[in-house]
């Protein structure tokens, strides 16, 4: 979940009446609101300067903690604005981060030991035991999952009955670590892709694309980013572009090529298709002209081919020609987003700066190989089903 | 004498009769002579080992929740006395306990109390409260409430000093070496604290315990006495958990077992 930390300020007296004259005994915990089972927006604030004869109205500068997330879920759970003698706003800021409690936690407390049942060594250890000593609880549970439960607890109190024939010891147990909940756990299932292609999204110029015909950056039009290329087909003749340098692939692969467009006016096709490429560099398959028909709408289209034995390279060209279907009007098209990589579909777009959404996946990284926008890009998505570590597996949240 | 405990341990359970026996006293020709070695300005402690008469310890410590529940309130100890010969009766000036010196019961207000296991302290602290109650015709039940040593910060006052930016726990420190309490070596376990904090005035007109809380307010650590009476402040969680002192199962085995636990919710 988000935190956000921003510093306030109010007017001095009324905090300072609830902060100073109000006895101790009186204040029980004094960051617990109404509901302290959930607390996303903490108000830490720091004591403010002494008046002076120029400033006599001072104000108290406060750190304030959000978790947007839990403000949505749980409704605004907030603490009073508590004065503390921290010295900074991010001292307060760091305080408010650990006191903040997005979800409800849960933990095993107030357990009872009865020493009459130990074993001598048993009742050493728990004799010896004290306030912020460290306990492992683990409990079975018949008819349940997980069969059985540890959690790892601290001391905060404990109380001895005895009698003349038995001792009692109850330990009150709280969570041993804090409430990590911005240090999230990671995916167990996860998938990085390539894109082959660099500059795949026109994002500052045509650079790393070799071209046929009027073909230019331009940010009337875009998918994704600023810009787009724009293909300028004059009525006839061929307008083309194509990766300067071939991304290499591997024979017996299938892969898969997309890329967004749109026409000035709805006229005529766009065709693309896969080039491979032996070692020699001589072409071994000219592969299916695919014909696509763009409209003045961003569409997004896509060709999946296995290259052929020997390949080591290939081109995927898109172009608009008379003799396949270019027609007779003059029109541009715009080309976009353009992914060409090892995949037997086409999957969310992507390149080293942006992704599309990708359902059933969280996006946890991705980058350029190089230079940013000219050259290959890679991003790694984390299925979401195989998350695991979350808040929902601390040992202070939940029984997993 | 201590007391026995089938299958639990060896318990003891003693108060401080008085400091009247070694005190200095004022025009004594023994107890008035300075730099005496044998008796002392507050005298020292007369232990009295009381455990076979008393019926019933409760000790409480700590906080149950954290997120709930204040740190720093005083642990308490109640005993409850079934007192068969009064010796622990406030108007019997025949009991062993009776202080001829002061003329009342050796055990009173502020007087120490301790309880011990195998040895090993659970509570140290003072008495706050005797209470006798008789049921007729003759039965004696005293019960006696005590506090440690945090119930003393209470009634103690904060002196003013310069406050410089520093640790929680240097603060707290200062602040613990100017009330002058927990002066005697390891009487002070001070964590390493987080919290910085700022030159802001120190409140003058607060309890020294109320202070040390404001600065745990910073802080949000722990504020506790031991089981031998030794102070300790705790910093904020940080990290991981380091070692396990003691590990609970119902799965058998070394693991300790216990009866009844609750799932806590915050």
């Amino acid at each position: 979940m988000p935190f956000a930390v921003s510093n306030q300020t109010i007017g001095a007296a009324g905090t300072l009446e609830d902060s100073f004259v109000i006895p101790t005994a009186s204040r029980p915990n004094e960051f617990t609101p109404l509901n302290p089972s959930v607390v996303n927006v903490v108000n830490v604030g720091i004591a403010p300067p002494a008046p002076t004869a120029g400033n006599l109205a001072t104000t108290i500068e406060y750190a304030q903690g959000i978790v947007s997330e839990s403000v949505a879920e749980y409704g605004v759970q907030e603490t009073p604005v508590v004065i503390t003698l921290l010295a900074t706003l991010e001292d307060a800021a760091l305080l408010a981060e650990y006191l903040v409690r997005p979800v409800p936690a849960f933990w095993f407390g107030n357990i009872q030991v009865v020493m009459n049942g130990l074993t001598d060594a048993q009742r050493t250890i728990v004799g010896s035991l004290d306030i912020g000593s460290q306990l492992s609880v683990t409990k079975s549970f018949p008819n349940s999952t997980p069969s059985t439960v540890t959690q790892i607890m601290a001391l905060e109190g404990i109380s001895h009955d005895i009698t003349p024939d038995r001792h009692i010891v109850t330990l009150y147990t709280n969570p041993a670590r804090i409430y990590t909940y911005f240090i999230v756990g990671g995916y167990t299932t996860t998938t990085t892709r390539t894109n082959l292609l660099v500059n795949p999204s026109f994002e500052a110029n045509t650079s790393g694309w070799t071209t046929v015909g009027t073909v230019a950056r331009t940010t009337a039009q875009f998918y994704s980013g600023v810009a787009s290329a724009s293909l300028t087909y004059a009525g006839s003749g061929t307008v083309l572009i194509e990766q300067s340098t071939r991304p290499v692939v591997t024979a017996g692969q299938t892969y898969t090529a997309s890329f967004y467009a749109k026409q000035s006016v709805d006229a005529g096709n766009l065709i693309c298709n896969f080039m491979w490429y032996n070692s020699g560099g001589s072409i071994i398959l000219d592969d299916t002209h695919q014909t696509n028909n763009p409209t003045t709408g961003w569409q997004r289209f896509s060709q999946t081919r296995t290259a052929p034995a020997n390949a080591v390279s290939c081109s995927f060209r898109i172009y608009q020609t008379a003799g396949e279907g270019g027609g007779a009007v003059a029109t541009v098209n715009y080309i976009d987003a353009v992914l060409f990589e090892q995949a037997s579909s086409a999957l969310p777009y992507f390149d080293g700066t942006y992704a599309d959404t990708y359902t059933g996946y969280t996006l946890t990284s991705q980058g350029w190989s190089g230079t940013a926008d000219a050259s290959t890009s890679t991003a790694t998505w984390g299925l979401d089903s195989s998350f695991v570590g979350s808040e929902l597996d601390d040992d202070t949240k939940g029984l997993g | 004498m201590a007391v026995s405990i089938p299958n639990c341990g060896t318990y003891t359970v003693e108060m401080d009769y008085g400091a009247s026996t070694n005190a200095f006293v004022l025009d004594s020709a023994t107890a008035g002579v300075l730099d005496s070695t044998d008796y002392f300005l507050e005298g020292t402690t007369d232990w009295q080992d009381v455990t076979a008469y008393v019926k019933q310890v409760s000790i409480n410590r700590g906080r149950q929740n954290r997120f709930r529940d204040p740190t720093g309130q005083p642990s308490t100890a109640t005993l409850q006395i079934e007192d068969l010969d009064y010796r622990f009766s406030l108007v019997n000036e025949g009991s062993p306990y009776w202080n001829t010196a002061k003329g009342r019961l050796g055990f009173e207000l502020n007087s120490g109390v301790r309880i011990s296991r195998n040895g090993t302290y659970l509570f140290t602290g003072i008495i706050t409260q005797y209470d006798q109650r008789i049921e007729n015709p003759n039965r004696s039940l005293v019960t006696i409430n005590c506090s440690d040593a945090l119930f003393s910060l209470n009634n103690s006052k904060t002196t003013y000093f310069v406050a410089t930016p520093e640790r929680s726990d240097t603060r707290i420190n200062t602040v613990l070496s100017n009330a002058g309490v927990f002066a005697k070596p390891g009487q002070r376990v001070l964590g390493t604290g987080v919290a910085n904090l700022g030159n802001a005035p120190v409140d003058e007109t607060a309890s020294v315990l109320e202070y040390i809380l404001r600065i745990n307010n910073s802080e949000q650590g722990r504020v506790w006495v031991d089981g031998s009476g030794n102070f300790h402040f705790d910093r904020r969680l940080v990290g991981e958990p380091q070692s396990l002192n003691a590990t609970l199962s119902d799965t058998g085995g070394t693991a300790i077992p216990y009866t009844t636990f609750d799932i806590v919710s915050n």
